[in-house]
């Protein structure tokens, strides 16, 4: 065998989900890389663990399990960090688990809300030095913050049969200036529209932002909403979502 | 702290990772034999939080070393200019003296296995990590070390033993070495050869580095390299034997899992500090020079 394919085989021995007993064979030693196969993929599970203990919790071993094996046969990890495993095992098992009726059905939610706690806690939020804010400027929103529209209220207790009420929850998960650890902040659907896009559109000024939505969602800017408006982003200057302007 | 590690001269002496299970009583504790740390820069490239941080108060107290775990020397595939740039500037920032990696594979067509695999003993291999190992060193500015990984099957039928694959990549791409004493006991073991007749056949110039680590036994006799159980008794002899070849060096005790009290890892390092002393002799108090880097001495400032 050449050397890409040696290394091809020793990908597949690990990674996919039925291992050729021909190409065991060609690698010998079928024993030994059957040991390299659960040390790749213990090393991986231990990550899942440490980062999504609820979600582990509320959809069992099996689910996780069937969805790991799922990825690494389909979808194998290509981040050269280690950490990035788990939004790599969420975003590909993510629709599956949306759509599994035997599931809890806040399961989904419940990984999505973890892997964006999980990724804002250490992302590197390093950013040009923000301008003074201004409405006709454009925002700087921190790279420490992750938007979420859920069904469950999976960011707050559950009820005492461990169930949570299906609605609409608007969230913005983002690492605290003050103590570099990982918030939640609940919002409007408003706020969380114009969060989503200052993030998609980094060059749209706050004015802008806002004239977009009083047209998409048909209603007038009035002194109440300007007022509303700027409290909440004056906490948001507060707590490190928005850092100043562009 | 130790001035005489950071103050100038090369890092020798006794090291440890900075992990996150043992940050917090790494930085509560006083403990002078402990003379550098050792960092993955894959835990702290775009990263920020907790980790940059961790890495700051590091820099504050100790010399840190650099040890990647990606760029296997021996992938097919080159790495990414544009990660390999990312890593040269990180190292810039530490002014780290050099930077190793293994002589393993950890990823083909892009997908990662985020562990270190063997290569098989055969020409192939050499030419692919010496050509990587000279891209890298060309990348990073400064001198790149190869790392020897345990290994637990051989891909195929060796053409050659395993200290003889090692001394010619290290011969042919003039790379420096990071050897690892533990992984030299495990692979003695679990492929029965002589660990002292391979660390004998070692050029102690080569040397920049050492790594030491526990080690686990499993059932069916196989020893796997755990870096989660103290250090055996066997490698610490096998550590003191290369030593008195290779003269001061920087040791790192390995320790990456089931953290036990950090008095008992702390005791490890200073039996690992007397053992180093023991072996080194007077030049463990001399101003530390790692002669095997092209300028000894390279300063840290």
């Amino acid at each position: 065998m050449a050397l890409i394919d040696v290394e091809r085989a020793i990908l597949c021995a690990c990674f996919k989900d039925e291992v050729p007993e021909g190409l065991l064979a060609e690698l010998g030693d079928r024993r030994s890389w059957l040991v390299y196969r659960e040390l790749v993929r213990d090393r991986l599970r231990k990550e899942l663990r440490v980062a999504l203990p609820r979600t582990r919790r509320v959809l069992g071993d099996v689910a996780i399990e069937t969805a790991f094996r799922r990825q690494l046969d389909q979808t194998p990890p290509r981040s050269r960090f280690f950490r990035d495993v788990v939004l790599e095992l969420v975003t590909s098992a993510l629709p599956t688990w949306r759509a599994d009726p035997a599931l809890a059905p806040w399961g989904a939610d419940l990984a999505a809300y973890e892997a964006a706690i999980w990724e804002v806690s250490d992302i590197d939020a390093r950013t040009a030095e923000p301008r003074e804010f201004g409405f006709e400027r454009a925002p700087l929103l921190s790279p420490a913050l992750r938007l979420l529209t859920l069904a469950y209220p999976v960011h707050q207790g559950a009820d005492s049969a461990g169930r949570y009420a299906q609605g609409e929850h608007f969230l913005g998960v983002y690492r605290a200036a003050d103590d570099e650890r990982p918030r939640t902040w609940t919002m409007n659907r408003s706020t969380h529209s114009l969060l989503t896009m200052w993030q998609s559109d980094p060059q749209l000024t706050v004015s802008e932002a806002v004239r977009a939505l009083s047209r998409l969602r048909a209603f007038v800017v009035d002194e109440a909403f300007i007022d509303g408006l700027c409290g909440v982003l004056a906490e948001f200057l507060d707590a490190g979502i928005l850092l100043g302007s562009r | 702290m130790s001035t005489l590690s950071r103050s100038s001269g090369a890092v020798c002496g006794i090291g440890l990772g900075l992990r996150q299970g043992l940050a917090s009583d790494l930085f509560a504790s006083e403990l002078p034999e402990l003379r550098f740390v050792e960092i993955h820069p894959e835990n702290y490239l775009r990263r920020g939080g907790r980790f940059r941080v961790m890495l700051a108060r590091a820099r504050e107290r100790w010399p840190v070393l650099t040890h990647g775990l990606t760029l296997g020397f021996g992938a097919v595939e080159p790495a990414p200019h544009s990660y390999t740039r990312e890593l040269r500037d990180f190292l810039r920032e530490l002014d780290a003296p050099f930077h190793s990696e293994h002589l393993c594979f950890s990823s083909a067509d892009g997908v990662m296995l985020h562990d270190l695999m063997p290569l098989p003993f055969r020409k192939e291999a050499i030419d692919t990590a010496v050509l990587r190992i000279r891209e890298l060193r060309d990348t990073l500015e400064r001198p790149v070390a190869i790392e020897n990984v345990s290994y637990y099957a051989h891909p195929g039928q060796p053409h050659m033993s395993e200290v003889e694959f090692l001394l010619e990549v290290l011969e042919r791409s003039d790379a420096k070495l990071l050897l690892d004493v533990n992984n030299v006991f495990v692979n003695a073991k679990n492929h029965g050869f002589d660990p002292y007749a391979y660390l004998d056949r070692i050029p102690a110039q080569r040397v920049v580095q050492l790594h030491v680590a526990g080690h686990t036994v499993r059932k069916d006799g196989l020893i796997l390299d755990t870096h989660g159980e103290p250090v055996q008794d066997a490698v610490y002899a096998l550590l003191a034997h290369t030593l008195r070849r290779t003269g001061p060096r920087p040791v790192l005790l390995e320790r990456d899992q089931s953290f036990p009290k950090f008095e008992v890892l702390a005791q490890e390092v200073k039996r690992l500090d007397v053992l180093y002393r023991e072996a080194v002799g007077e030049q463990a108090d001399a101003e530390p020079q790692n002669q095997a880097l092209d300028q000894p001495g390279v300063p840290w400032r």
